[in-house]
């Protein structure tokens, strides 16, 4: 032990000597430092312009500073376990001490730089942040990101690097494959190779970490097995007595000590398996990406009551769902998706305990013949997402966010009933402010719960909770009852720039173009969801905003702006509010029926681009939405795939999926605007926005056809533009 | 300390580098390895610190395997090898303090360090970067390293070659020094080093041990084999005869030295020196010796 002290203050005494080291330090901090900024200065119009805080701040330079130290820590790594063959001192050396010893030590040492260099880049950061940014910056913020994302990601590197130089025994290799692996990971979508930087844009700012940072975390435990593992291999063939890879391999797994390390190295092995195969969080399940799941028309549902308990800390819930159906008779059972992070506990049928079929993502219940139907299933779990950067649920300290198709609430797939009446209990921590469906009737405390009661009337099981360390704010947009859920941290951005007269305003726009709200029953609910899931949603009667519309850096003073940029960050902003919002008009409202390109997405973009012309500069608007919407049509139309469609046949299911996708979209989101732009040139802009009231006031919560739509308009296809 | 070496044997490739060596070596005793190039020196001594493997026989260390207890064996162990770099971004001072460590030189450090830095005569330059050295200063720097945990057993492969000789002087004075409580094996192809410090030597012609004793017994073996011949310009002297040890010029000619298994009558015989006596000992024909080598 005091040898071993001795040799790893001797290395580090000489590795500060080197000049080689000292250049590495010096870059990795000022690459640390460089990433300041990065968040942003980003392209992403999610990032670009966000407000600084300790969280961009430390996310932005523990990001470059994890890509930086990760290559350069490799190179050192390499370089350093390569000297005494370089040097040919190997001889002098090996005669002096252990080799395993003596790598194990130079190792350490460089963890030990990793540490200092993490360290002193995360002090430095953070004194930039308080004394030339001038903001206060969060201690334990900075000590959580730098830990996670640089300093393990250094640690990792070292080891793989080390490991794949004791392999190989040659510098210039070990080091290439190091690069390939560093590269590979950068540039994976997938987030378990992603050990170099995270699956995150960045973290929210009131959100919580973990629902990104569990990501992370569990991709830097796989890789530190891996890494783990590989060093260990690196050490069993490392080269021995000028001998060969195999022979080394014997001669080092002949002492009893490298035994152990062949237990230790299964073990490792083994926990990389488990850990890749049994990865927790992604889900398998390829339903609940597929939008065309044909509904059972043998069943109705009425009712819905969920009883759901949120266990923060655990991230998991516990649910009773009391369903009512009505039945033809002629079926015996009844399909239910479900998130495969769920388990199903117990199902009752008309009260009486029944046997079921889990298949992971798709629940098979047993049902009697009968007109009525009842059906309570308790089940318990996770929330499983597609992706590590597309959340459809989580469940965090900070907030909870669980839209509809993150399959929270086991969803049957049977036909709608005309209307769906829900009553839901929503249990979680009295901290917590949770927005629920339709109409909050109750909320109870019980110690350090709370239980959210709430009604609705909906014509879809389409329902999301979500929660948060809210304020709430009512508002009167004209009859609407508008109720604003945002965190107190971005108070002061909505207060300046006042977001409560956008929202107000944009209501009442779409109640003066196309008709009153289509409740007065409940309130319309604009709630502020964190950066993981970009952009905003609709259903029911919620609309979510992600977190960093409410959250720049710049106020922007649209009479006066000097930004260009930020006037584009606002507008853009303002433009997803408004579409969002329009969706309670045109999805919730009325359903356009989709049929490609008539849909809710057109209409909604279209009225978020009518509402935009009346308070921003049209130029700008229009540059900014109908010369895009063109720009995209055009690209799109003018590609191979789309003039040459039955050709998609002949390719790979992802890339065809992914091209039909990108085809979709430009049809739904930019071609039907335009559509509709080219109906309004046709009938004059009064015209045609009293035929979208008169289909608005007619079709209210029903489904509106594109023929009838068309008919409505007294329009054809060829007059939008369509052929 | 005692190490044996019995029936060792060690192959590159199809190649035998070493061929049924049996040597004793006890303390004390200052032994020279001599040989022509490729005789197998070289790998003798890798295999004696442990860094190369042989295939079969074995080498004990006071009666234990070296290969079951060779960390134990590095502890007794100073080893100069002699193709060598230092570290060059440190000075000598760091270098040998660095060495110290490695070694697990814990207790008074310091002072060993200044001790073996003013043994190999280079407490002028201590502060001096390893690159800035010349030859004979990095061969010291070498040496000190190898003298720091006062081993038992110093093993140096051509430490004087390419020295000039002053130098190789003060090196051979540096290893006689510490070989009252010592093996010392010097491995070299200057006959001088030998001559002068080794009380043993061991003669290694293609991967076998030829000769291994005392010196004057092996000068005694070329007694009557050396001869002196002065031969006109115009004549040639015979090549497939003798060993030439040297051509003089002359005022008439040249004078040879040779050595040969029958010296004929018109030379004048002559005592053997070491030299004469090892280029006897590699015409003689190749044999395997066991040979115990103490004082």
């Amino acid at each position: 032990m005091k040898k071993g002290i001795l040799l790893l203050k001797n290395e580090l005494r000489i590795f500060f000597k080197n000049k080689i080291v000292l250049a590495s330090i010096f870059l990795i901090i000022l690459v640390t430092i460089a990433g300041i900024n990065s968040i942003e200065n980003s392209n992403e119009m999610s990032l670009h312009g966000l407000m600084k805080s300790s969280v961009t701040v430390a996310f932005g330079s523990a990001k470059y500073g994890s890509m930086i130290g990760a290559f350069v820590l490799s190179f050192l790594t390499i370089f350093t376990l390569n000297k005494d063959k370089r040097k040919k001192s190997e001889e002098i050396i090996n005669s002096c001490t252990n080799s395993t010893t003596l790598i194990s030590v130079r190792l350490i040492s460089i963890i030990i730089l990793a540490v200092i260099v993490s360290f002193v880049s995360m002090l430095l950061v953070f004194f930039t942040q308080k004394l030339i940014i001038g903001i206060e910056p969060n201690f334990s913020v900075y000590l959580y990101t730098f830990s996670l994302m640089m300093l393990w990601t250094s640690a990792i590197s070292v080891l793989l690097s080390a490991g794949l130089y004791l392999i190989i025994d040659s510098f210039d290799i070990s080091f290439l494959i190091s690069i390939i692996i560093f590269f590979t990971s950068i540039s994976s979508s997938n987030y378990l190779l992603k050990w170099v930087t995270p699956s995150a844009t960045v973290f929210s700012d009131f959100g919580g970490f973990s629902p990104s940072g569990k990501f992370i975390v569990y991709s830097k435990l796989l890789w530190t097995v891996i890494s783990i593992s590989i060093f260990i291999i690196g050490i069993l063939f490392k080269r021995k007595c000028s001998e060969g890879l195999l022979k080394s391999f014997r001669l080092n797994t002949k002492t009893s000590l490298n035994k152990l390390t062949v237990l230790v190295l299964i073990i490792c092995l083994t926990g990389s398996i488990v850990l890749y195969t049994k990865e927790p969080y992604i889900s398998n399940s390829s339903l609940l990406a597929d939008n065309n799941l044909i509904n059972n028309e043998e069943f109705a549902l009425y009712e819905i009551n969920p009883e759901i308990s949120f266990d923060t800390v655990k991230s998991s819930l516990t649910a009773t769902v009391n369903y009512k159906f009505s039945s033809t008779g002629k079926e015996d059972s009844i399909n239910f998706i479900k998130n495969d992070g769920l388990k199903v506990l117990k199902i009752k049928v008309n009260g009486y305990d029944t046997p079921f079929k889990d298949e992971n993502d798709m629940l098979k219940v047993p049902v009697p013949k009968d007109k009525d139907i009842s059906i309570q299933i308790c089940y318990e779990g996770n929330i499983k997402n597609l992706s590590a950067g597309s959340f459809a649920g989580y469940i965090d300290k900070e907030s909870i966010y669980l839209l509809e198709n993150s399959y929270w609430l086991i969803a049957p797939v049977t036909t709608p009933n005309d209307f769906i009446y829900s009553y839901g209990k929503i249990t979680a921590p009295a901290d917590l402010c949770v927005v629920p469906p339709g109409k909050l009737e109750n909320v109870t405390k019980s110690g350090d719960t709370k239980t959210w009661q709430y009604s609705i009337k909906t014509n879809s099981i389409e329902l999301g909770v979500f929660a948060g360390k809210y304020k709430k704010e009512v508002l009167n947009a004209g009859d609407v009852n508008v109720e604003f859920y945002y965190s107190p941290k971005h108070e002061k951005y909505i207060n300046d720039t006042n977001m409560q007269n956008y929202i107000c305003d944009i209501v009442s726009f779409y109640e003066e173009s196309f008709g009153s709200y289509y409740t007065t029953e409940y309130p319309l609910k604009i709630v502020e969801t964190s950066i993981y899931k970009t952009g905003g949603h609709s259903s029911a009667n919620v609309v979510t905003v992600s977190e960093y519309m409410f959250n720049r850096n710049e106020v922007c003073n649209i009479d006066n702006y000097e930004n260009p940029y930020t006037l584009d960050t606002f507008m853009h902003d303002i433009e997803i509010i408004a579409h969002e919002i329009s969706h309670q008009w045109w999805g919730t409202g009325v359903n356009a029926a989709s049929e490609c390109p008539w849909s809710n997405e057109g209409l909604a973009n279209y009225s978020a681009y009518k509402y935009l012309c009346k308070d921003f500069p049209e130029e700008i608007v229009f540059g900014f939405t109908v010369s895009s919407w063109q720009w995209y049509v055009n690209k799109i139309e003018k590609g191979y795939y789309f003039n040459h469609q039955d050709e998609l046949n002949n390719l790979k299911s992802d890339l065809k999926y992914g091209l039909e996708m990108e085809m979709k979209k430009a049809a739904l989101y930019y071609k039907m605007p335009l559509c509709l732009i080219e109906g309004e040139k046709k009938l004059g802009e009064e015209n045609f926005l009293n035929v979208l009231y008169n289909i608005y006031t007619n079709y209210t919560n029903k489904n509106i056809s594109f023929n009838e739509f068309l008919n409505t308009a007294n329009l054809s296809k060829e007059d939008i533009g369509l052929e | 300390m005692r190490i044996e070496i019995n029936n060792l044997n060690k192959s590159y490739k199809n190649v035998k580098a070493l061929e049924d060596i049996n040597l004793e070596f006890e303390t004390p005793s200052i032994v020279g390895l001599i040989g022509p190039n490729g005789a197998g020196k070289t790998t003798l001594m890798r295999i004696l610190v442990g860094q190369l493997l042989f295939e079969c026989g074995s080498i004990t260390v006071d009666k234990k395997d070296i290969l079951k207890d060779i960390n134990n064996f590095k502890k007794k162990l100073g080893y100069l090898p002699q193709d060598y770099e230092l570290y060059n971004e440190l000075n000598v001072e760091e270098f040998i303090d660095y060495m110290a460590c490695l070694k697990g030189i814990h207790t008074n450090r310091k002072s060993i360090v200044n001790e073996c830095i003013e043994k190999t005569n280079i407490t002028n330059k201590r502060k001096a970067k390893i690159k800035s050295l010349s030859g004979g200063q990095k061969q010291r720097v070498g040496i000190a390293q190898a003298l720091l945990n006062d081993p038992e057993i110093l093993i140096v492969d051509e430490p004087t070659a390419g020295l000039d000789p002053e130098e190789r002087i003060k090196f051979r004075n540096i290893f006689s020094q510490q070989a009252n409580k010592k093996i010392v094996i010097l491995s070299t192809h200057i006959i001088d080093d030998v001559e002068s410090i080794c009380n043993k030597i061991i003669v290694l012609n293609k991967g076998k041990v030829i000769y291994a004793g005392n010196p004057t017994k092996l000068i005694k073996e070329a007694v009557n084999h050396v001869g002196i011949i002065e031969i006109p310009f115009e004549d040639k002297i015979d090549e497939s005869k003798f060993k030439i040890i040297s051509a003089k010029l002359t005022e008439n000619g040249y004078q040879y030295r040779v050595v040969a298994e029958n010296i004929p009558d018109n030379f004048e015989k002559v005592s053997p020196s070491l030299e004469d006596a090892y280029i006897y000992s590699m015409q003689k024909k190749d044999k395997s010796v066991k040979i115990k080598v103490k004082s």
